[in-house]
């Protein structure tokens, strides 16, 4: 589907999960299956139902993957990351926005084209952010609060402090 | 001195739905990942495919394993998500009732952040001022396209009664018009669809047929050809106050018709819903689409538009249209927390 899409597009393909980096089979046994809302015949059977097992199984690879190399990405490689996925996404876009219409009835003619566009000038945007999440700083010259604080070090906070007051 | 950092949550989940599920799914995703947070995608059942291919497109592109995980399932396997213990964040787009179970089951479990991007029942106010064509584009399509299951969808139109003959006669035309696009989804020459599924298609049929007790059908109403998910796009007009088609989102091609005199009508009928996601207002008259801009309640008001979302601005909705806001800067605060260090010079 799609000449340049150079991935298996073909429905049976996903009746799995993606986890860790693979397609794999569900812990969960239990399935459904999906229809095209034009005529209500079978796409595809056999899709799973996720189990607790299943969802657990996820919980620790994201977590695996959180405390992986990915903490320590620079912005810049983030912003390689996703320029890399807007390029991939200008080729194969459509003809998986094509497979979502089997089962959404979204038409091809023209969901694909506005929202790839859409999509791709998403991720270019959000790209560019990656290294501008500044934060804030205050600086230590902000009055009372330096010479209060040691005076009232040993009383609880709360009590005798007024909300201003509270500023460290 | 004080610093302030934003910090991604951690593990964060996503439960997307069936209408754009891969520009749900691109958004969220991009914006938990800009922020340094990993991410497990739930697409809605209807619609797993395109979510499950394209989550290997991200090692493609150099994140690492398990940073994007897809899991498949109905709602129990969102509730699984939205009550899991070392889950720390959950971004929500679909509807009012699944939202409220994911604040709960979030609330209940480990108080997870939540975002909600839920239904509308977006007004389009059009006065007599406005460029006609214009006014008439912009609602025509704000309420067929993906046959009106957008949770944008202009559903509710009100029309100043000095025009409300002339723009409700080409609406209902252009309305009539359309059912002739509806056809085969994968057919490159058809601009309209079918609902999505039978259950939605039921549910949005049956609503337009209590409708007709309520209000004025003035074209459609029905199924469209005889099998299929296709219904006609629908025009009713003049609703009794309390009608459910009036107060209820439909996500169907139906939309609801009601005329007004003054702005300062027309700004209590648009504003008495619980929804408040999108609204539109229709006029040239600068200081009259400012003012009305600001009065009107809902997350995103387009002037001499309406149904559009800008990916550069915050999107979403007032009361029970949603929590949080997905798009521009403050996306990425959705999926970050400030964390405060206060460093004392003195030591």
């Amino acid at each position: 589907m799609g000449e340049n899409s150079g991935i298996d597009l073909s429905p049976d393909k996903f009746n799995k999960l993606y986890l860790n980096g693979e397609y794999v089979a569900a812990r969960s046994k239990a399935t459904y299956s999906l229809k095209n809302p034009k005529d209500n015949s079978v796409v595809l059977e056999g899709i799973p139902i996720a189990g607790a097992e299943d969802i657990d199984l996820a919980v620790k690879y994201a977590e695996e993957a959180m405390n992986g190399p990915w903490r320590k990405f620079t912005g810049m490689q983030k912003t390689e990351c996703f320029n890399r996925l807007a390029g991939i996404m200008e080729e194969q876009l459509i003809p998986i926005l094509t497979l979502d219409s089997l089962t959404s009835g979204n038409p091809v003619s023209l969901i694909p084209t506005r929202e790839k566009n859409y999509i791709k000038n998403g991720l270019l945007y959000y790209a560019g952010w990656t290294d501008k999440q500044k934060g804030d700083y205050f600086p230590a010259d902000d009055g009372k609060a330096a010479n209060l604080f040691p005076k009232y070090l040993a009383m609880p906070l709360r009590i005798f402090l007024t909300p201003c007051e509270q500023d460290l | 001195m004080k610093l302030v950092r934003h910090e991604p949550l951690g593990v964060c989940a996503a439960v997307c739905p069936f209408n754009a599920p891969a520009a749900t799914f691109l958004g969220k995703a991009a914006a938990a990942l800009v922020t340094g947070n990993v991410l497990i995608v739930k697409p809605s059942e209807k619609t797993p495919l395109g979510t499950l291919a394209l989550a290997p497109l991200f090692e493609q592109a150099g994140f690492p394993k398990g940073v994007i995980q897809v899991v498949t399932g109905p709602g129990e396997t969102g509730a699984l998500l939205s009550s899991h213990m070392r889950i720390r964040k959950i971004s929500f787009t679909g509807s009012l009732a699944t939202g409220k179970k994911i604040q709960i089951a979030a609330a209940e479990s480990n108080l997870k952040r939540v975002t909600l991007e839920l239904g509308g029942k977006s007004p389009a106010v059009i006065f007599d001022d406005c460029n006609l064509d214009n006014a008439l584009t912009w609602t025509i399509n704000a309420i067929l396209a993906r046959s009106g299951q957008v949770c944008v969808a202009a559903s509710r139109l009100y029309v100043q009664k000095t025009i409300a003959d002339k723009f409700i006669e080409k609406y209902v035309e252009r309305m009539k018009a359309a059912a002739a696009d509806l056809g085969d989804p994968q057919d490159m020459s058809v601009k309209l669809g079918p609902l999505v599924d039978q259950s939605q298609f039921e549910r949005v049929k049956a609503m337009v047929e209590r409708g007709r007790e309520e209000a004025e059908l003035v074209v459609g109403g029905v199924q469209h050809g005889e099998t299929g998910c296709y219904m006609e796009p629908t025009v009713f007009l003049n609703p009794k106050a309390d009608a459910e088609i009036y107060k209820k989102e439909i996500f169907g091609p139906v939309s609801i018709i009601k005329t007004f005199d003054t702005e300062e009508e027309v700004l209590a009928m648009a504003n008495d819903t619980e929804y408040g996601l999108m609204s539109g207002v229709f006029t040239r008259d600068i200081t009259r689409a400012l003012r009305v801009s600001a009065l009107l309640d809902s997350g995103v008001v387009g002037v001499n538009c309406v149904s559009y979302i800008s990916v550069l601005v915050p999107f979403g909705g007032r009361k029970q249209s949603g929590l949080g806001r997905e798009m521009g800067e403050y996306y990425l605060r959705a999926f970050t927390e400030p964390k405060t260090i206060l460093i004392n010079m003195n030591a």
